[in-house]
Parts: C-alpha cells; structure tokens; sequence
C-alpha cells in the first residue's frame, strides 16, 4: 500500500517513572549506581530517588473511553509512494448506535501531496453516548494517472459508563428536602472531582452541605483527600427549599416534582477532563392529609421550666373551606402554655395561618413535642399531630446553690 | 488544544425517555430494584419512600429509604426509533461485506481495487494508542505492551515466538555444540515464573542445567593450570596473593575439596581440577581457547593502579590484619544494626564461645547459592539478528562476563558500560567460587563481606533488569537478612572485634522493595517500616549519648555528628522508598505526605520534591492544588534569587499545569524557553516534540525528536525517547518498521546488554 492513513487516539500523555536502585559509596559499586541514575534522562536530576519523574511519553495503549470524555485522535495520512497524488479528500466520520457525526475539521481536498508528505488532522468528540463507537476513516484521491480511488478504515471503541449515581430525599419538618447522592468511580483509575453540583429545578433554592466552614477558610467534608479511588463512593449533601412564592402555595408541593439534576465534572491523568449531568431528580412530595401542620420556629436548645416560643404554620391541604378550633394537650414532659381550644377560624383550600405557641418542658433531655389537636369543625373530623420535633431541654443552673 | 475545551462545555445531558435503547449497556451491574420505577412517566412515578404519614420523624425516614440509582446514560437523540442498533450492524459486517450504515451505497460508487481489501475487513475491537487496522496482512505483528488486551486474530501467538527466541539463545550461548540440551528452566516449578517474565519484554532466561554442562566442557584438567590454589578465596581477587592471611586460611579449611563443588563444573570436585569456577561458561568465541582461572592470572590482568582504588573502596576490606588491629570508626558506623533479639543471643553466645557456630542449628543459617547461573542474553543482538540479518548482528560488540578481569574491577566496567547480563553472570562466577554457585542453596557456607557486596551487586542488577523473579529466588534463602551468619560477631576468628551487619544498608532497602514489583506491596512497606525503625531506634541511641547499638560506648563529638548525618541519610531514602511505594500503589495522599517529610531530611531536595507532590496531583488530576505545589516551588525560588537550574523546574512547573489544561501552544511554549536556559536538557526537548504531535504537527515532532537522537544519542536513546518516536513512527508511515530498524542499529552501536528492547516496538 502506498496511501496509508493511520490513526492514533490522543489520551493525555503520561509521566515517566523510573525506577532507583542505589548503594553507598563504599558498597562494591561505589558511585556507579548514582551516576548511572545521574546520566539517565528521565531522572529528576537532584532528587534520583524519586520514581515521578518529567518526561512525557505518548499513550501506549487505546485505554478506556468513558461517557462525557473527549474523545481525541490523531489521523494522519501520508504518501509512502513516489509519486504526487491528487485532490486528496480525507473524511472522519463518527458512527454510534444513533447517529452519525462528521469530526473532520475542514471538508475541502487537499489540492496534490507530495512523496513522503501527509495530511495531518486532530479530532476532537464529547462522547454523549454508551456502547459501540466506529471511527470511519474515508479517503479518495486521485493518482497521476487520473484514476480515482478511495478507501476507508474502520476503528471500534466501546464506550463506558463511568461513574455510577444512586440519589435519596429525605423530608425535613419545614419545607426543606435533603438530598443525598452517592456517587461511585466505577472507572479503573483514580478520578478528581473538581465539581458535583446540583442545579436546582425553579422552585427550589440549593444550599451545597459539602464544607465545613470554620473561619474564612471552609473544609470540603471529604478531607484532603480530593480524588475517588477505583470503586470508591462518596455521599454529596444538598438541602432544598421552595422558593418563597412556590412555598406559599404549599399545598401545592403535591405528588412528583422535579427537583433538579446534578451536574459532574471530575479530571483524571494530567487533567483528561470528563463532565456529565444526571436526568432530572424527580421527588414524590409526601402527602400531609387535609391539614399541614409545619414549623416555622423553633430553638434547638431551651431551659429547663422555662416557656419557650414556637410557630406553627397550619396550611389547608384540601379542595375545601375548612374551620378549625386548635387543642393543646400535656404530655408527661411537655407543657402547653395559653388556652387551649381556641378557634382559629375559616381556612379556604391552600391557604396557611402561623400561630405563635408558647410550652414548656419540665424534663431534661431531647424532648418531642407532641400533643396539638386540630379539629375541623365542619366535618367534626379531628387531626392529632405528635412528634411534630424536638428540642434538647437543658437546666440552667450549674449547681443548687448558684 | 482551545478546540478541545471548548466542546467540553456543553454538558451531557440525558433525557429520561429516551433512554430504552441504551438501557442495557448503563444498567450498573447491581440492578437496583428501584430503578425501574425511574423509567416511569411522572403520574405512575411512586417512589417507596415517600408514604403519606405526615408526622414521622426524620430517624425514621432516615432508616427506611432505599438508594436510587439514576440514569446518567446519554443519548439525546435516541428517542428515535428507527435508527438500527449497531451491534447487529457488526455481525452483518461480520458475515458479508460491511455497508457502512447510512452511506455505504453512495461512497462505494468510487472504485478501487484496495477497496475489496477493505471490504473483507471488519471492524476490531481497538486495542494499543494506534488503532491496529484490520485489512494489513503485510504488517509486521504489532505488539504493544499492553498485558490486558491481546488482539483475538493475532496472527502470531505467544507459544512459537518463545519458542523461536529460544533457539536462538540456545545457538548463542552454544555455538560450538548445538546438540547439548538446553532447558529453559531447570525445574517445572519455576517454570510458570520464568514464563511471566515474557510480557515484560525480556527473553526468557535461559538457564543450562548443570548436568547437561557436563558433556560441553573442554576437559578442564588439562587447561587448568597446576599453580592454581584450591581456595579461591574473593579477597585474593583483589589482594596480593602471596599474602598468606588467617581468612583465607578459613577458608581453606572450609573450600576443600569436600565442600567446594562448582556445580557449573563438576570436574572441579576433584582436588587436581579445583576451583576454575568459570570454565565451563567459557563458550563465547573471544574467549576460545584462552582458558584462564581467575586465581592464576587475575593479578596480572588487573592493574596495580585500580587495586589501590578499590581497596580504598573497601578500606578495611576482608583483610584480617586490619580489621583485628583498627575497626575503623567508618566501619562501626556503617554496619550496625540491631539483630532481633533470638540472633542477639546466638551471637552473645558465639561471642562469649559458649556456643561455637558449628553448633548452631541449620535453620538459623542463611545459606544462599545461585538459583540460575547464566543470563548470557542480548536482545538487542537478537533483534538484530532477525532483522537486520546475522551479518549485521556479528558487528555487535559488546563485553561480555568472559572480555573483562574476573574480579571487581571487571564487574564495575560490566556496570558501567550498562552490561548489566553479563554483570550478573559474573557475580555468578565469583560467587561459585566462593562456594555459593549453582544449586548451593541450602548448604553452610560462610559470608564474608564481599560475598555479601557480590550478593547486593547481582540481586541489585537483576532488580534493574526487571527480573524480579529471579531476585525473589536468590534472596529467599537471606530470609530477612537476621540470620546470626550476617552478622560479624559470628566470625570472631576472622573478624576479631568488628561488630555489625555484613549485610549492606543498601541491600536491606532493596530487598524491602522488591515485593512491590511482584505485586506485592504491602510486604515492601512491613519490610521499609521495619528498617525504618531500626534506624529511628540506631538515632535516638546516638542522641542519648549511646553508640548506634545501644552500648555504652563513648563516641567522639565528630564521630557521633558523622553517624548521625548517616543515619539520617539513610532514614530519608527508606522514606523515599516507602513514598514511592505508596504512590505505586496509588495511595496519593499518604505518598505526598511522605515525599513532603522527606524535605525536612533533605532540605535541597525541596524544589524537586514540591514539584514532584505537584506532578501526582497533575496525575489525579488535581491542577488547584497541583498549583499550590508549584507556587510554593516559585516564592521559594524568588526568596533564594533564582539560579538557572531552579527556573526551569518552574517553567516544567508551567508547562504541565499548561498541558493539564490542554494548552498545548503554551505548554510548547514553556518548554521551549527552558531549552533556551538549557537547550541540552533532554527531559525539555523530548516534552516540547510530544506537545508539537498533540498540535496536530507530527512531522516537526518526528524531526525534532530524530535529530535530538542523531545528534546526542548518550542522551537520547533512552527508552522512554525511543518509545515515543517510534510510536511516531508507526503514525506516520506504513514504512515504520524500516525506520525502527534504524534506530536499533544506532542502539546497537552504544547500548549494552541491558537495554530494553521492548521500547524500538520491533516485535
């Protein structure tokens, strides 16, 4: 063959190592292992002992393609003949289970190509698909004799999946969700996560619970270390809240709503960069019966025997007016300050009122805050709303005498 | 690369719907049984969770929810139904002529002849950078050197290529007698070892069986020289012979003619014919019919110059004399050790001769001998042979165990000429005629301290050479280099008063770093801690005013300085090992904070080693942190004021952080202004002809990189050089292999036996 193209894929090159085998001075070699490490080129020259050295060599094998990856490749096609051939046209298609993508850079014909001169080009591909890929390598020319030809090579890769997500919500007692991803590098090699974000739907705003501030300085929860090993998982943290407007309509956070996708972006050797985004997080909004008893306000921490405040949000849930009278009943700890089985009055569908509580508790610890009964006055249907959340009750005083 | 980053941008996005297609090939190997539910349209979209009990605390949501798995499989457009799944493309390909999917019809409208060629093709799997073509019947077998992934129709398998090399060992190491059987290992259990060295790209070892060497010997007897002495003790390879010493008298006692077996010759078992421990390896044609025993001519060949150097080398030597009257502070500094406390027994006891050493148990004893006794093999003559035809492979000089002095002097020009095969096959002389040859394993022997320097040297070169297995062979019988016979106070007769490890710091290290390379790297770290605690425990001694043992000794102000200083030298390369260890085994963070406390031990290293930290967060692919490393490296070149050497660590420093980012204009850039500080640094010239082939102009690269070797090629013909030219060579032309054969022939003109042929990807 005297019209040859070659292909070569163009991963991220790869750092020399060596490997140090040294002696003392006064060991039968004498200074000949370090000299001999000393004259080699790809030593660290100072620092021989250390394995990572600088020089770059080129891929040695194709490796691994994984989804969200650029795919890159060399073509190269060059005239082994002697003689000058013409109107060379070189085309580098794509071919996956889905379509068909051109990746040459310029579609005009080389007008002649000389003895031992080549066309060169470098693709470049976002791999946006899974599976069997074909390189298709299309080149016609004509020779001096007019005559034209054309020949094409084929190159298959597989394309692999490289990270596996698996995602859960969690529902808080406000309106907030937390969401928990679990990402795992399901490649061979080690892998950067320079970002995992997620890009919330319209109607919520994301707080990111991967850092610990301390200070100005804010820690990733993951440490130092930066990377996820082969197989490694790591769990992502995102807390939601509606947006003001959406959270008003409470009511009508109801069944499946889109959440939001998470966006991936991580880096392997020398920065062979790889991003992709998940499908749509879809969550089921819990269901809270006709009437939603929410909290607005509540302390973490309150004083033994000492009233405290909370806020309750009652939002009406159902397709109906509703009319309501609130009961507070004690429990062992728990003790409800004000009257109890006080109207609240007339709720119309999606509608919400806060209502200011005061309670205390007479036992220290975590205490649950049980005990509110909203009656609906129309259907005399009655709602019982216990565990609603807890507060750590501490005693004040530091000893009897103080 | 700009083009490259910028489609990176968009990102991959996957619509739920159209995932059917693809479905199979992204369901991850765990089927979640949640998953499906992830298919599902919105309104029949349920997911287990979310029950409507309204006021259940979040420790009870917390423990009953199941993990979902998400689909992050891509295909935007593969909500069409139409588009024929692939694979059965390929098996049509497979069967029949392969029609490029969409438009296979109008472009086959050309005509060619080569195109029937192609048609007979179909596509394969892509295996190695360069993508192996199909249709190429005429192409030499590509061997990359991938071990995983082995090209399903290659037309060569691996049982008759071994076969085929092995033959041509077996006419090169006997060329005078072809019909003497040559096995390729001496016993089938090692056989399956010897045959894993294969991938790595070395000839199989041939080793003679010592029974079949028998019929191939040149009758000894009659060559050997009546004034050769029975004991061929090693110091007198280096000592004046005609000095009658208590060690050799040892040895004498030792080496006759019961003990001392050659088992390369067993003719030497005889009195007459003792000890011409080389002769029967004697086949290369330089050394024809000069027979000569290393005892006899030994001091005339070697000059009386080099014999002083290398008794400086060795200043208190083996020589007994020297060590009974001073046992030289350099000495006491760099041999001790602190045995295990059953060896410190044995050797209280030898020393206060309650127990001579014949008493004391075999199993104690380290008891080496050789386990292969000849390399004899140059690949590089072998490929020229094949390729190049055995004319050209007869101009191949290079020394051989049999062209240098049977002594030290000889091995070190082995070494130094990079001979390193027939290095080790002369340590395997000196140390048959030391009375640990072939198949001496297992029997007493005694140890001096060039057996042990030989030892190092021939298990250090075998490490070099990548043969790993056959170090694991030989050092097995050292145990753990704690038997009481390592010690000098076991030989209190020929050692009186030296105390001490006769085993080399250095041979410590390297048999602690050994297992890494056979797959085992948590025993390297077990042995690295365990020399790093003795070292730890031999400083703190000498801190608390001790000698490195422990004894009360009293030490001179310098002398404790000086040992310090060695000690701590020694602790910085066992944190070197294990850094480097640790980064093997991709343990990145515990290897950086190793590499990072070494920079308190070596404080000059500092440049080298924060560049080297920033290096292994490029790799993982960490380029912020990766720049913290090398802005630390800049501000510490700016408060010194900068030297040349440390600029071009910060412009190396550049051009990768560059290249991780895949500016490759301005990583060229970089590396061609350190070539303007220093246009011979090799590491800069090859980097700039790698960046020029990612900027789509392989035939600069190609250019810069052959005149680079033509014009230095003590520098340039290193593997990692040749590698990427001829896999340069392979993309450019189908002519590669002519090429490669070139650079074989200028390899051939200055490499010695040790170069690694694997990188001229000739096979």
């Amino acid at each position: 063959m005297v019209f040859e193209a070659h292909v070569m894929r163009l991963t991220k090159p790869t750092l020399f190592t060596n490997m140090p085998v040294t002696c003392e001075d006064r060991d039968l070699p004498g200074d000949l292992f370090i000299r001999l490490m000393k004259d080699d080129p790809s030593t660290v020259k100072g620092a021989e002992t250390l394995i990572l050295g600088e020089m770059l060599t080129l891929p040695q094998n194709f490796g691994n393609i994984f989804l969200g990856e650029t795919f890159s490749s060399y073509i190269s096609v060059h005239n082994d003949s002697n003689q000058v051939v013409k109107d060379i046209l070189v085309k580098a298609d794509l071919q996956t289970s889905s379509q068909r993508l051109n990746l040459s850079a310029s579609n005009s014909a080389v007008s002649e190509l000389k003895p031992e001169c080549c066309i060169d080009d470098v693709i470049h591909h976002e791999v946006k698909e899974i599976g069997t890929h074909i390189l298709v390598c299309a080149v016609s020319y004509t020779t001096q004799t007019g005559e034209k030809l054309y020949f094409r090579k084929f190159f298959k890769f597989q394309v692999l999946k490289p990270l596996d997500v698996k995602t859960k919500f969690y529902n808080a007692e406000t309106d907030e969700v937390f969401l928990e991803a679990q990402i795992q590098n399901i490649t061979t090699s080690p892998m950067f996560m320079e970002k995992v974000s997620l890009e919330p739907s319209m109607m919520y705003n994301v707080t990111e619970l991967n850092n610990v501030s301390a200070g100005i300085e804010s820690e990733s929860t993951f440490g130092r270390m930066s990377y996820l090993q082969p197989l490694d998982t790591r769990q992502y943290l995102y807390c939601l809240k509606p947006k003001p407007e959406f959270a008003e309509k409470a009511g009508v956070i109801k069944g499946v709503t889109v959440i939001g996708k998470l966006d991936i972006v991580w880096k392997t050797n020398l920065g062979e960069r790889g991003r992709l985004q998940t499908s749509q997080l879809q969550r089921m909004a819990p269901g809270y019966g006709d009437v939603r008893l929410s909290l607005e306000l509540i302390p973490d921490t309150v004083s033994l025997e000492e009233p405290f405040d909370i806020t309750c949000k009652i939002t009406n849930c159902s397709e109906r007016t509703m009319d309501l009278v609130l009961e507070m009943c004690n429990t062992r700890s728990v003790h409800w300050c004000g009257v109890s089985g006080r109207q609240l009055g007339k709720l119309s569908p999606s509608a919400s009122l806060s209502i200011p509580l005061k309670l205390l508790s007479s036992v220290q610890g975590l205490q649950s805050i049980s005990g509110l009964r909203l009656t609906d006055t129309f259907l005399k249907r009655t709602y019982e709303y216990d565990d609603i959340a807890q507060v750590c009750v501490v005693c004040p005083y530091t000893s009897p005498e103080s | 690369m700009d083009s490259s980053e910028a489609p990176a941008h968009r990102p991959v996005t996957l619509d739920i719907d159209g995932a059917d297609e693809t479905l199979e090939a992204s369901v991850p190997p765990q089927t979640d049984p949640t998953e499906e539910s992830i298919d599902l349209d919105a309104e029949a979209f349920v997911s287990p969770q979310d029950d409507s009990s309204h006021s259940e605390s979040l420790v009870d949501k917390l423990n009953d929810q199941m993990m979902e798995s998400v689909m992050i499989s891509d295909s935007p457009n593969s909500e069409e139904e139409d588009v024929v799944p692939i694979d059965s493309l390929l098996e049509q390909n497979e069967e029949e002529e392969p029609k490029t999917p969409d438009d296979a019809d109008t472009e086959e409208r050309i005509e060619d002849v080569r195109n029937k060629d192609v048609s007979a093709a179909e596509p394969e799997e892509a295996s190695g950078a360069l993508f192996k073509e199909e249709n190429e019947g005429e192409k030499i077998v590509q061997v990359d050197d991938k071990r995983e992934t082995v090209a399903p129709d290659d037309p060569k398998p691996e049982a008759p290529k071994t076969q085929e090399s092995a033959l041509e060992m077996d006419s090169d190491s006997t060329p005078k007698d072809e019909a003497v059987p040559v096995c390729t290992i001496f016993s089938q259990g090692v056989q399956l070892k010897a045959q894993a060295l294969i991938p790595d790209g070395f000839q199989p070892t041939l080793v003679k069986s010592p029974s079949f060497t028998i019929g191939n010997t040149e009758t000894p007897n009659k060559l050997v020289p009546q004034v050769c002495q029975p004991s061929p003790s090693l110091s007198k390879f280096f000592t004046d012979s005609s000095a009658v010493n208590p060690a050799s008298d040892f040895f004498d006692s030792f080496t006759t003619s019961t003990s001392f077996v050659s088992i390369s010759n067993p003719n030497a078992e005889s009195p007459k014919a003792a000890a011409p421990p080389e002769s029967p390896l004697v086949s290369a044609p330089t050394a024809a019919g000069t027979y000569f025993t290393p005892v006899a001519t030994k001091p005339q060949v070697a000059p009386a110059e080099p014999m002083n150097k290398l008794q400086a080398v060795f200043p208190s030597g083996d020589d007994p004399f020297g060590s009974a009257l001073v046992t030289s502070d350099l000495d006491k500094r760099r041999d001790a050790w602190l045995p295990s406390e059953d060896t410190r027994r044995v050797l209280i006891s030898v020393a206060t001769q309650q127990v001579s050493p014949v008493q004391i148990d075999r199993e104690q004893l380290a008891m080496p001998g050789l386990k292969f006794d000849n390399l004899q093999g140059d690949a590089v003559k072998d490929l020229m042979q094949r390729f190049l035809g055995d004319q050209a492979a007869m101009k191949r000089q290079v020394l051989s165990a049999n062209s240098v002095e049977q002594n030290f002097l000889g091995l070190k020009r082995l070494i130094s000429t990079k001979n390193w095969r027939a290095a080790v096959d002369l340590t395997g002389r000196l140390l048959t005629a030391h009375g640990q040859g072939y198949g001496k394993s297992g029997q007493p022997t005694n140890h001096t301290t060039d057996s042990l320097q030989l030892w190092f040297v021939r298990l250090a070169l075998l490490v070099k050479l990548s043969l790993f297995q056959n170090a694991e062979l030989e050092f097995e019988p050292f145990g753990n280099l704690d038997h009481p016979d390592l010690y000098y106070e076991y030989y209190p007769t020929v050692y009186p008063g030296r105390r001490g490890s006769m085993v080399p710091f250095s041979m410590r290290v390297l048999h602690a770093e050994l297992p890494q390379y056979l797959q085992k790297p948590q025993e390297t770290l077990d042995r690295l801690h365990r020399i790093k605690s003795v070292c730890q425990k031999i400083l703190s001694n000498l801190q608390e005013g001790l000698a490195e043992d422990g004894s009360m000794m009293n030490l001179t102000q310098d002398n404790r300085l000086a040992s310090i200083q060695l000690w701590r030298s020694r602790l910085s390369r066992v944190m070197y090992s294990m850094a480097n260890c640790l980064l093997m085994m991709k343990d990145y963070m515990l290897a950086v904070e190793t590499y990072h406390s070494i920079i308190e031990y070596e404080p000059e290293q500092r440049v080298q080693l924060l560049s080297g930290i920033g290096r292994i967060f490029l790799q993982i692919g960490d380029i912020r942190t990766a720049e913290k490393y090398f802005q630390d490296v800049e501000k510490g070149c700016q408060s010194k004021g900068k030297t040349a050497n440390e600029d071009t660590s910060v412009l190396m420093n550049r051009a990768f952080v560059y290249l991780s980012q895949n500016n490759y204009a301005d990583a060229h850039t970089c590396f061609s202004s350190v070539l303007e500080l220093d246009p011979k640094n090799p590491v800069a010239n090859n980097n700039a002809a790698v960046c020029l082939l990612y900027l789509g102009r392989l035939k600069e690269s190609l250019g810069q990189l052959e005149s680079l070797v033509h014009k230095d090629p003590a520098l340039y013909l290193h593997e990692s050089v040749l590698f990427n030219l001829t896999t340069m060579y392979e993309l450019e032309s189908s002519r590669s292999t002519q090429k490669k054969q070139a650079l074989l022939e200028a390899v051939a003109c200055r490499e010695g036996d040790s170069f690694n042929v694997q990188c001229l990807k000739l096979v």
